[in-house]
């Protein structure tokens, strides 16, 4: 019995020097929390995963480099299981249990709507890193003065990818869209776009977010005659329309826009044959890093995402965490301290090199990124056209 | 017009027979056992990664790999009712149930670690070029699962009404103490049904895991379908899964085709709500196991 006594105050006088070299340790290098917010359950989950790597070779680097006002950044993730009202769970969790101050998420425009309100009423600055549905950075929008967005709205797509649109010859158009506020928007925008270039839209279709067959949706595109299908989808739910459109003999021109879906996912997960001649709109090359707004950083995001064992056809997707991760970091070092509303005033006047190309914001809290037109050739990745950021910001600019 | 009716039709009965197949094995757990099994998906998505994992991976033929997807995760399920749901057994309905949303939860995180949570395509054996006939077009592989699933469900018939194992299921649905007075090793036929039903779960993720893709959240529609074609059919009832299944696979197809795609799962289920309201015993409620 004594002895047993002993035996625990010693444990316990141990333990509690333990943390008191602990709690010293971290009062000189207390990192700083930045909530992340991604689908890592549910049908979406690769996407996710995708970027929250790319996030975490974002912090490592950083943090290697001596972290920001000289202390290390803490990735803290949430997983909104790919739904939007978890999304709003997961926000709250983060501002109230973490105290983070500032939340990067949520990959879907449908569940980064969802926390937007959310996060308004806290002060908490939004970084978002895929979302393009154009209300995100509506000002009717609820929450949207709390948002900085680096990833383009379908509009910017369309607009970048615009000049192009007559070259690629497609006059009778099947849409096959995601049932999403990400996949109605990119309806609406792209169907502008290609109506003031002369085609029209035969017929607009949408999926379930974990649909797998596309059958009926392209049995009745076939019925109806069309010469091409443009399509705003994640990698591996295009691939798969791409497979179905071969078995049902729907031999059309393909464009694939979001920027999810890129040449490498595609032959990987539907085969070189399937995915032969499809486009894409891209606003990430890994192959050329000249392309990136930071070509040296490209070019180490790509090596360590090669040194990890990550998958490849992730790579185009990883580079929104890693480009979100370094805009918060600069922010903050801008700020000067990691608080709400200091890192929300500095995103405001923010420029900062990346992935992307030019990350900075419009009045709406609107980055111009990239806008790249790929193409598969020959079962291989190649670039059709190029519109630079830089160009779009020149544009916007001149309005 | 016909041929696009046609190939909606097609395309209908091919999905659901893997419904089908998915139906039989939740719904014949429920009528023999009592468990409303949650984890019906699961099985479903295990089915499907241990084909990718034994062919895709491990190089195995590709049908012995099937064989033995089925088999292990007909394993699985004998091993969940021998561990957990035996010893729930005497249980108010609600704790078993508890048990296999848990267990769902687990296996589903599991294979997030396992397999990562990217989708996989199975290469499978079959040209991808579709075989014409007419104005209609189907691939082999969907052929094949077709098929398959229809043998199968011939099998799961005369499994039940032909064999010693089929008959001691048949009388423990109609009276477990009766069963258990005549001789019957009612944990053997428990442990025999959960992981039957489980294997028939695992046939269908393999199958539809071979035409569509692989991933660990894929057995979460596939099971809320399967609740939808049981109940359809008529909880614990053999054809009324069969019909269920067949019925909103067409249904799905048919109404995505002609109504609005945006509402394909939508479809499916407002039949149900009529349905129900016409007939809330399901199609076939009266009638419990073919007898």
């Amino acid at each position: 019995m004594k002895i047993s006594r002993v035996i625990t105050l010693a444990v316990l006088a141990a333990l509690a020097g333990v943390l008191a070299t602990g709690a010293l340790q971290a009062q000189t290098k207390e990192p700083i929390k930045v909530g992340m917010i991604q689908p890592l359950s549910g049908p979406i989950a690769a996407a996710g995963s995708y970027i929250t790597n790319g996030a975490k070779i974002a912090v490592e680097r950083i943090n290697a480099k001596g972290g920001v006002l000289g202390r290390p950044l803490e990735l803290i993730i949430e997983d909104n299981k790919s739904d939007p009202a978890e999304t709003r769970n997961a926000a709250e969790k983060l501002i109230v249990r973490d105290k983070v101050p500032v939340i990067i998420g949520a990959w879907g425009s449908s569940m980064t709507l969802a926390m937007m309100p959310l996060a308004a009423q806290h002060g908490i600055p939004l970084v978002v890193e895929t979302s393009s549905s154009s209300k995100i950075t509506d000002p009717k929008t609820p929450g949207q003065k709390v948002v900085s967005r680096i990833s383009p709205t379908s509009e910017l797509e369309a607009v970048g990818a615009g000049a192009l649109i007559p070259s690629l010859g497609m006059k009778k158009i099947g849409y096959l869209a995601v049932n999403t506020d990400w996949g109605r928007g990119a309806v609406t925008a792209f169907g502008e776009a290609f109506k003031k270039n002369g085609a029209t839209i035969e017929a607009v279709e949408y999926v379930g977010q974990a649909d797998t067959d596309f059958y009926a949706q392209l049995t009745k595109f076939k019925a109806a005659g069309v010469d091409s299908v443009v399509i705003t989808d994640d990698a591996p739910k295009a691939a798969k329309m791409l497979q179905q459109m071969k078995e049902l003999g729907l031999n059309v021109k393909v464009l694939v826009t979001g920027g999810s879906a890129w040449p490498d996912s595609i032959v990987q997960l539907a085969g070189a044959k399937a995915a032969e001649g499809a486009m894409f709109i891209n606003f990430y090359n890994p192959y050329d890093p000249a392309m990136a707004g930071d070509a040296e950083a490209s070019k180490v995001y790509v090596e360590e995402w090669k040194k990890k064992g990550l998958p490849w056809i992730g790579v185009v997707e990883g580079m929104r965490g890693f480009d979100a991760v370094y805009v918060v970091a600069k922010a903050i070092e801008m700020a000067k301290e990691p608080t709400a509303p200091k890192i929300m005033t500095a995103l405001k006047t923010l420029e900062s090199r990346g992935l992307y190309g030019l990350n900075k914001f419009d009045q709406n809290g609107q980055s111009y990124c990239n806008i790249i037109v790929t193409q598969v050739k020959d079962g291989k990745y190649s670039v059709v056209a190029i519109t630079p950021s830089t160009k779009l910001w020149e544009m916007s600019a001149a309005k | 017009m016909i041929a696009e009716l046609v190939q909606h039709i097609v395309n209908g009965l091919i999905v659901g027979g893997g419904y089908a197949l998915m139906g039989i094995g939740l719904t014949l757990i429920f009528g023999i056992m009592r468990v409303v099994n949650f984890a019906h998906g699961e099985f479903f998505m295990m089915g499907a990664f241990f084909l990718f994992t034994l062919f895709s991976l491990w190089g195995v033929n590709f049908f012995a790999a099937s064989v033995l997807s089925v088999l292990g995760v007909g394993v699985v399920g004998a091993v969940v009712e021998r561990l957990i749901l035996r010893r729930l057994r005497e249980t108010p309905i609600e704790i078993p149930m508890l048990a296999t949303v848990a267990l769902s939860v687990i296996i589903q995180n599991a294979a997030i670690l396992i397999w990562d949570p990217s989708p996989k395509t199975i290469k499978h054996v079959f040209s991808p070029l579709p075989l014409t006939l007419g104005p209609v077009h189907v691939v082999s592989i969907r052929v094949f699962a077709g098929l398959v699933a229809v043998a199968l469900i011939v099998g799961s018939h005369l499994l039940i009404q032909k064999t010693r194992i089929g008959r001691a299921m048949r009388a423990t649905f109609q009276d477990t103490d009766m069963a258990r007075l005549a001789g019957v090793d009612v944990d053997k036929v428990y442990m025999f049904t959960f992981g039957f039903g489980a294997a028939l779960a695992g046939a269908s993720g393999a199958l539809l895991g071979a035409v569509f893709w692989v991933y660990p959240a894929m057995g979460d529609l596939a099971a809320l379908k399967s609740f939808a074609v049981v109940i359809m059919g008529g909880l614990g009832n053999f054809l009324g899964a069969i019909v269920g299944g067949l019925l909103l696979g067409v249904s799905e197809s048919l109404g995505a085709g002609y109504i609005s795609s945006g509402y394909k799962d939508a479809i499916g289920f407002v039949l149900i709500i009529l349905l129900l309201l016409w007939r809330p015993q399901g199609l076939f409620g009266k009638k419990v196991l073919p007898r």
